[in-house]
Order: structure tokens, then sequence, then C-alpha cells
């Protein structure tokens, strides 16, 4: 299971960096650590959606748990994982 | 594009939305109170919010909010527009004029607290009187004005909930009534245009609404993710007391790159997936549910001339504009050169046609209304005003006036300079004005128009005029004239141009130094143009500029002096005539003059003056010119060739700068034709011709 960490920002730009390294590393369940993500853009939302329909972990920080709150995806992203 | 291109762009959007707001505002002022002139000025600050909450400016972002809930309430209704209002509202403006100055990195952030609480304080006073008649907005702003909040503890820079928590206190209702729906869908525009859609979301749950479903089955598998597309669609359940148009104005700064649709808690199908380019616009939002309003979140904001725009870099526009010029020489190398050869007269016509309409239109593009150089009038004539007491009202008109971009940069100084010393020297205070029987209101005029192919800029006060008395003597005493000369009017009034001339009695931080009104005239001077004044003691001053149109291409007659073809500028260019032998007549041992029609006239041979051997063989032509320094003069030249436009090349860049010449031209049998410099030709042979006298 490869493991990747999402930086404090994660504009479009960490996003499509992110979406290279889970491209490369192939499919398969991928965790993520996000638990240093501090801004959250909807870029990365969708990556993480993505991802995570693909069957990858999602490790969150407070304010990733706050933008899925927001945004209605607390389900989607973290259903079922530990906190 | 880059994050900062992007920024670039909004600095440029918050010129047009502070212009945009302003001008509503003074529209306001004289009385057009309507719906759509304070949806402008509302419009201008909200766009500022919208990109200022995108970019992380704080500050910026928390003093337009503030500012935008008092225009939403003057929007609404529910604060009456009064002449006070607006004159707050102007000064507010002023204030987030220098918050995006600095924004951009170009000043310090200015110190808004207290008109954060008069704009509250307005806003207050009006909440009070709505109390009685409607519940108040959720978005209500608190009686004191908002702490911004450490720019840390917040997501992209701010943390929307926060600040609008902090702004809204505790006229949130604590359990609102859902009871409409609104989805939407940011579309791809704008997950690239530099803003981010979340922030949007955060500003509408800042309103009460809470979001109770996200449409996520569009979002494809990582490999087909386009991260610049927006696949995900949200449902808000919003309160009942949040009216629409709230709403509206959250994405009203995005317009069509965000499907939005809003309709009571019926059923309301999904907004599409803009799934068009990066930057394109989707304008469709398909929304059929019963009694479901598909809202066009922002109507495309029509242009001066009802079209669309791009941006487009000055640079490439500089390019197309020289490559045209090239184009223009060459076709008129070509014509003459074939006109003489071939029989393609109709051909060549044709070309000709064509080459003058790519012309014009590459000039056109260039081209902007002076309203621009105009807009920042008003706040310095209120900082002016503040600062001297008076009162002075403003008028402006002939904005749409167009001219190119250079000119109306350049233009900005010495209209500046003109204003000051307008308030300054011209108007009087209200006290002085009464007392001559003139209302305590001094009245300002800036206009413009296009008059034979140039602009004419008229800068009219109705103040107390040039004391001409006074002039003459001041400048007796800085010893730029003698105590016995003999000046006209017109002569004394342009003494106020010398460099260092000033009459005022102290020197103030408006004026006094005497360097304003010769930058005035250099200024004008470098754009080609002219600046003349009429006064009349008592009633006012109108100073009057002359402008080219565009520092590209001018007129010019074609002359030829000692066999070098030359170009006279034809805006200096009054007549030319034979004259008789009985009308040149000598001064001393060097001067000639020309008597035209009783007035005595010096005569410049232009082959002297440019150091080309004079032409023996005939009188030659004289043309009469004007000049700013040395008033007018006959130029003499062997012969006048013909007349017509030519593309102005510069020496200095080319070459370097060369004392009587202006610049260079290639005429259409391809030499190269020197462009006349007739202030400095004139005035350094006037000189030339009084120096050995004074020896």
């Amino acid at each position: 299971m490869a493991s990747f960490t999402l930086p404090a920002c994660c504009d479009q730009g960490a996003a499509t960096d992110l979406q290279r390294q889970l491209i490369a590393a192939g499919s398969g369940a991928h965790r993520i650590d996000g638990s240093q993500a501090g801004q959250i853009s909807q870029a990365m939302l969708q990556l993480l959606i993505s991802a995570r329909l693909g069957g990858a972990l999602i490790t969150p920080s407070a304010a990733l748990r706050e933008v899925a709150g927001l945004t209605g995806l607390s389900d989607v992203l973290f259903a079922g994982d530990e906190a | 594009m880059t994050s900062e291109e992007i920024q670039a762009i909004f600095f440029v959007e918050c010129e047009e939305s502070l212009a945009a707001a302003e001008a509503g505002l003074l529209a306001c002022q004289c009385g057009t109170q309507d719906a759509d002139t304070i949806n402008a000025v509302f419009r201008g600050v909200h766009s500022i919010k919208g990109g200022a909450g995108a970019f992380g400016f704080v500050g910026l972002q928390a003093f337009t909010h503030c500012f935008e809930t008092l225009l939403s309430d003057v929007r609404d209704g529910s604060v009456q527009l009064t002449d006070r209002l607006i004159e707050l509202m102007l000064r507010a403006l002023d204030i987030l004029s220098d918050h995006v100055t600095a924004a951009r990195g170009q000043g310090k952030a200015p110190d808004d607290a207290a008109m954060l609480e008069e704009l509250t304080a307005a806003q207050a006073c009006c909440a009070r009187t709505t109390i009685q008649n409607d519940p108040p907005a959720p978005s209500a702003i608190a009686a004191e004005p908002a702490p911004v909040p450490d720019e840390s503890e917040m997501g992209f820079g701010l943390d929307l909930d926060a600040l609008l928590d902090d702004i809204s206190g505790d006229t949130v209702p604590e359990e609102p009534e859902l009871s409409w729906i609104v989805r939407l869908r940011p579309h791809a525009g704008a997950m690239t245009n530099g803003g981010e859609p979340l922030l949007l979301l955060r500003e509408l749950a800042g309103t009460g609404a809470r979001c109770i479903g996200c449409d996520h089955t569009a979002v494809p598998p990582l490999d087909r993710l386009d991260l610049s597309q927006g696949y995900l669609g949200w449902t808000f359940e919003v309160p009942a007391n949040v009216p629409e148009s709230t709403v509206r104005d959250i994405f009203e700064f995005i317009g069509d790159d965000c499907g939005l649709a809003v309709g009571s808690d019926a059923a309301m199908p999904a907004v599409q997936i803009a799934m068009t380019a990066p930057g394109a616009t989707n304008a469709s939002h398909r929304s059929s549910g019963e009694g479901a309003t598909a809202l066009p979140v922002a109507a495309a904001q029509p242009t001066a001339g009802g079209g669309q725009t791009i941006r487009v870099e000055l640079t490439k526009l500089d390019r197309l504009i020289n490559t045209v010029g090239e184009l223009v020489i060459a076709q008129a190398m070509l014509t003459q050169r074939l006109g003489t050869e071939v029989s393609a007269g109709e051909e060549l016509a044709l070309l000709d046609g064509l080459v003058r309409d790519i012309q014009e239109s590459a000039m056109s593009i260039r081209a902007q209304p002076i309203g621009t150089a105009f807009s920042r009038l008003p706040r310095i004539l209120r900082e002016l005003t503040a600062s001297t007491g008076k009162q002075v009202r403003l008028e402006l008109s002939g904005e749409a006036t167009e001219l190119d971009k250079t000119v109306i940069e350049r233009l900005g100084e010495p209209l500046t300079h003109l204003m000051r010393n307008a308030v300054d020297h011209g108007i009087e205070t209200p006290a002085e004005r009464e007392a001559v029987g003139k209302s305590a209101e001094g009245t300002l005029r800036f206009s413009a128009e296009h008059r034979s192919g140039r602009i004419l800029i008229r800068i009219s006060d109705d103040g107390r005029g040039i004391n001409r008395a006074r002039v003459l003597a001041k400048a007796v005493e800085k010893g730029l004239i003698a105590a016995d000369a003999q000046l006209s009017n017109e002569e004394i009034d342009m003494l106020i141009f010398a460099p260092g001339f000033s009459t005022a009695q102290t020197v103030s931080n408006i004026s006094g130094r005497g360097v304003g009104m010769d930058v005035v005239r250099q200024n004008v001077k470098a754009l080609g143009g002219r600046i003349s004044i009429e006064s009349t003691e008592g009633v006012g001053t109108n100073f009057i500029l002359t402008l080219p149109l565009t520092l590209a291409i001018s007129d010019g007659m074609i002359v030829k002096a000692g066999g070098q073809t030359l170009v006279v500028p034809l805006a200096n260019v009054i007549e030319s005539l034979r004259p008789d032998n009985d009308d040149i007549k000598g001064l001393g041992a060097h001067r000639r003059m020309l008597n035209v029609r009783g007035r005595f006239l010096p005569i410049v041979p232009v082959g002297a003056a440019i150091g080309v051997p004079a032409n023996a063989q005939g009188p030659g032509v004289l043309m009469v010119v004007d000049t700013e320094g040395a008033g007018q003069a006959a130029l003499l030249v062997d012969e006048i060739c013909d007349q017509r436009q030519f593309v102005i090349k510069s020496l200095d860049t080319n070459y370097r700068a060369v004392d009587g010449v202006a610049g260079a031209t290639i005429l259409g049998d391809g030499q190269v034709a020197l462009i006349l410099d007739v202030e400095g030709l004139v005035a350094g042979a006037m000189l030339a011709a009084a120096t050995p006298e004074a020896a």
C-alpha cells in the first residue's frame, strides 16, 4: 500500500501533483495522509473523492474534516475509516 | 495561466470596478439614483470583494464586505441614499482604492478603522429602521467593525466562516427556518479563474445556509480526472429570511462559471457539469423542475460598444501598430513605384483603401476613452477641497472621447496639476465668493472633444481669473522679463508656465513651488500638443489643451529646404504664402521680418537653422507657424511638395536626439525625411538671432 502525504496547501497545483503520483503508483488501495492539510480546494476534494472511490484510505486533518462537513462529503471521504 | 497573471487581471478589473463604482456614486450625487446605477456601484465593490477573498487579501476583503453590506441595504431600499451617505461612500471608495493599491504591494494598507465605524454606523442606523419593518438579513453587520482575523488561522489566507461570523455577530438566527433550496455546480471557468469555489460555499454557509447534499457521481476515475473541470454539485438549504439576491450576489463574481438554480424546496434537477475548456464559460443552466428558477448568476457586462472584449498584452499591440506603420510605408512606396510603371490604378486604389482601413482599425485598438484619465479627478478634488476648505463642484463631459492609450496615460499628471492650480489659485474661498456675489460653491469643468483630427481638452473654473498685474510684477521680480517689457494679455498669461514661476504667497502641500504649471507645459509639449489660456479677472480661467489623437501617426507638410526633404507637423502650421518683396523687412543686421496683414513675424530660414545650404534659386515659400514658447514665426522653405499623413519614427530610439528635429519618417519613395521640431527650431533661431545683437 503506497502512502502519500497531502501538503498544508492543497490547491489545484498540489492536487495535480498528487494525481500524477497516484496514477504512477498504479491501482490499489493507497493511503493518503491528510493530517497536515490546512487549505483545501475543490480540485483536491475531487481528487480525494476519485481516489477514495478507487479504494484509498484518507487520514484527515481537522481542516479537511471541516471542509468535508461543509461540503457534505464526510461520508464519501471518511465513512468506515478510523478517525 | 499562472496565478500571478490571474492576479494581474484581478487588479486591472479592480481598477475598472473602482471606476465604475465611482462613476455610479457621482451619478447618484447628480441625482441619478435608479436601480441600475446603484447596482453598478454594488457590483463594482462586490467584484473586488470576490477577488480579494479568492486571493487572500484579508484587509481588502473585510473592508469591501463592510462597504458592500451598506450598499446592499441601499440597493434593497432599506437605507435611503442621501447626499451625506453618498459623500461617505465616495470616501469609502477612496480607502478601498488604497486597499487595492496596498494589495498590489504598492503602498501601505490604509487605516480604515474610522471609516469602518462610519460605514457600520450608517448601516446600523438603517438597521434600527429596518427592525420596525423587516427582520434583519443574516449578513447584517454588527455595530462594531469586525477585527480582522489572523491570516494563519484561515484557509487560503482567510476563513470566511469566521470572518462572516465575526461580522454578523449575533444577528444570525439560531434556528433559521429552512425553506428554500439552491443548487450549484462550479464549472471549469470557476476552477481556473484564480478563485476557489469552496470559498463561495463558505460565504453561502455564512448566511446560515446548510449543505444537504453533494452530487459527486460525475467524478471520474483518477486517470480520467481533469482537475480543471468542476464535477461536484451541491444542494444547500437556505434560511427563509435570506433573500435570493444575497445568494445571487455571492456567486455574481464568477458569473456564468457557476451553474446555479434556485427554487422553493421543490425537486430540481442537478445543474450540468460544464465540460468546457478551461477559461470558457457555459451559459446554459438546465433547470426544469416546477417552480425552479434558473438564475443567470451574472449577466455579461455590456461594454461601451456592446461587444465582447478580450485582454491583449500591450507589447503585442505595439508590435502590431509598428508593423502596420511599416505596411503603410511599404504600400506608399509600392504605389509610388508601380504608379509610374504599370497600369494598375484600380488595384492600387483598392490596396490603398485596405491599408488605410487596417491602419485605422489598428489605431482604434489602442484608443481609450479619456474618461479613464478623468476618473481620478473626483478623488483628487475631494482631497483638495478637504485641505483647502473650498467648495468645488466638478463637472465632466466628453468622457467617451477616445484617444491613444499612451496619450491618456501621460495626461494624468498635467490634468492633476491643472486641477490643483484651479482649486488653489483660481477658485476662491466660500467667503470670498459670496463677498463678490458668487455662489459659495465654485465650479470646475473638464471637457473633451474631437476637433479637426485632434483632441481638445478644456479645463474651466469660475474663480478669480489670472491677476495679470501680479503675474507681471512677479515675472519682473524673478528676472523672467525686463521691467519695461510690453506684453499682450496672452503673453502675460503664458508666463505662469515659466519654470519656477509662482505667485503663491506661501508654499503649501498643494502648490506654490512653481513646478506644476511648468510640468504641465512640458508634458503637453512632449505629447505634441499645445496649451493656451483664456482668462478674465473675476470671472474665471480656461486652460485649453490641444493634443494629437495618437503619437504614432500625424499629419504634416512635406517641404524641401536646402535640398533636404523635411516634414513640418500640420499642428504648427497656420498658413503658407509666397510673399511680395515689400512684405519682408530687415531688422538689424541679421533678422528679417514678414509682414502678415500688419503683424511682423520673424523669418526663420529652415535650411540655415538645420545646417544645410540655403537655396539661392528662388524666393521660397513662407509658412506661418505657431509655437508655445516663441510665439508665431515664418518658416522659410524652398518649396512645399505635399501634405499627408506620416508614420512617426523616433530619432532618439533609432539614432540620437537632434536639436530642431522631432523624429523621422519614411516617405513613399523610400527616402527618410526628418520631422521638424518647430518649437525648438524657432526658439533656437530666435536665440541665435538675438545673440550677435546682444553681444
